[in-house]
């Protein structure tokens, strides 16, 4: 180092943010992790097994989708996604639509 | 005087809307005209061994023994009539002999029909579990199914099939040649021949065709001919669905005892309805719940020669046994 020239500081909450976000990136590329990857959608009047069966065949046709849980108490669909598969909120939607499903339903998130 | 005017017309008024709320319902609200039925036993739980179901969705009975659609366990379960384990018939899968969300069920001539709602076909098997035929496959074609839900059988081998998303009733030969059908394809209808998501059919005394029009929350009823007798349930049998009795909120099964009476399992309401031949409402039994004789949506109901009544409990999955009160006081 020169005489004069100034030495750098270390930003300690700088430091501390890149650690966490490299751990948490990580954690998200470890394959047990991605073997979690699941997508919750509300379908509120889901209990019928017509309703709900034709909902899961349309969703078992995209490629991506591993398994499908029914959530009867909470009324929700949990999408669990192939480690190497991508599937996408419009596909979701669109299998959704596919199945004629009769009432509402919302991606909630993942 | 003006105070006096307006007293007397919300008078009027109150006395009018109390007289129609009575009138209707004298009108659309039947009042039983049986004992009922009582309670006898139940048996299963969730899982996947000998006497565990996960979504028992159709049911049917012959010889002493209960047949049950364990749908997604891709099986059907074989309990004598005290709910005693006895065989198992297929697996899940798409081959012959294997089943992918088996619904509602039908025993003839000495034979299963299976209507497989993944598999979009109607899938035979003996009643000691080998695999007979398979009949229809994919589509919205003649012959083609999406998502079969029920299926009934002509004493000459012809089947009636209800063919849930294509909104239509098919009558095919026993080898699955297209006959005719009711309702047009892909076109959900609430007149009279047109249907809304169709689950189940059964055939009455003299031939006649009851169709469980699912989300019309009716049953409706053809002549051997094909055309179209009756239909009931709620105000005018046009698609409303309501607790009382005699109204449905989606029906799910049909099934026919000897003398032709009507049984009927309302899935929302978590009940069995029973009718006369012409639609007359006659007993509704069970309620929500998890006890002894409650269920947690009805899907199927099937009964026996000597009128006992079997049900699947969908959501408490297990299979419950019913007797009329009036044989039990005859007893």
């Amino acid at each position: 180092m020169m005489m004069g020239e100034e030495r750098p500081r270390v930003d300690l909450k700088k430091l501390l943010r890149v650690t966490v976000h490299a751990g948490l990136l990580l954690v998200i590329a470890h394959p047990l992790a991605a073997e979690e990857r699941n997508v919750i959608v509300s379908v509120p009047g889901i209990p019928g097994p017509y309703c709900a069966y034709g909902v899961e065949k349309r969703l078992f046709e995209l490629a991506g989708v591993r398994r499908v849980d029914l959530l009867w108490e909470k009324e929700q669909i949990r999408i669990s996604i192939k480690d190497d598969k991508t599937v996408t909120s419009e596909q979701i939607l669109a299998a959704f639509e596919r199945s004629e499903y009769p009432y509402d339903y919302k991606i909630l998130g993942q | 005087m003006k105070f006096q005017i307006i007293r007397r017309v919300l008078g009027g008024l109150a006395v009018f809307i109390f007289l129609l709320v009575v009138s209707g319902w004298i009108a659309f609200v039947p009042w039983s005209k049986e004992p009922g039925y009582a309670f006898v036993t139940a048996w299963g739980e969730k899982g996947d061994g000998p006497g565990q179901f996960n979504d028992p969705t159709g049911i049917a009975v012959a010889g002493g023994e209960v047949f049950v659609a364990d749908s997604r366990n891709g099986r059907i379960q074989v309990f004598d009539f005290e709910g005693n384990f006895k065989r198992q018939l297929g697996k899940p899968g798409k081959g012959p002999g294997e089943l992918r969300r088996p619904m509602n069920l039908r025993i003839a001539n000495g034979e299963l029909y299976v209507a497989e709602y993944w598999n979009d076909r109607i899938q035979v098997f003996g009643l000691d579990g080998r695999a007979l035929r398979i009949i229809g496959g994919a589509g919205s074609g003649p012959g083609q199914f999406n998502a079969p839900g029920g299926v009934a059988i002509a004493p000459n081998g012809d089947l009636f099939v209800a063919d849930f998303y294509n909104q239509r009733i098919q009558h095919l030969r026993p080898d699955g040649g297209f006959v005719r059908q009711w309702g047009t394809t892909g076109a959900v209808g609430i007149g009279a021949g047109e249907f809304n998501y169709p689950t189940d059919v059964v055939l009455g005394p003299g031939g006649s065709l009851l169709v469980g029009d699912g989300y019309n929350d009716r049953i409706q009823v053809f002549a051997p001919d094909g055309s179209f007798v009756r239909k009931w349930g709620g105000p005018f049998g046009m698609n409303i669905y309501g607790p009382f009795n005699g109204w449905f909120a989606v029906v799910t099964a049909l099934a026919v005892d000897g003398d032709g009476h009507v049984f009927a399992a309302d899935f929302y309401n978590h009940r069995i309805q029973k009718f006369s031949p012409d639609g007359t409402f006659l007993a509704a039994f069970g309620e929500r719940g998890n006890g002894p004789g409650q269920f947690t949506y009805v899907t199927a109901v099937a009964v026996a020669e000597n009128g006992t009544v079997f049900v699947a409990d969908f959501g408490n999955n297990r299979i419950q046994k019913w007797r009329s009160m009036a044989d039990m006081i005859v007893q």
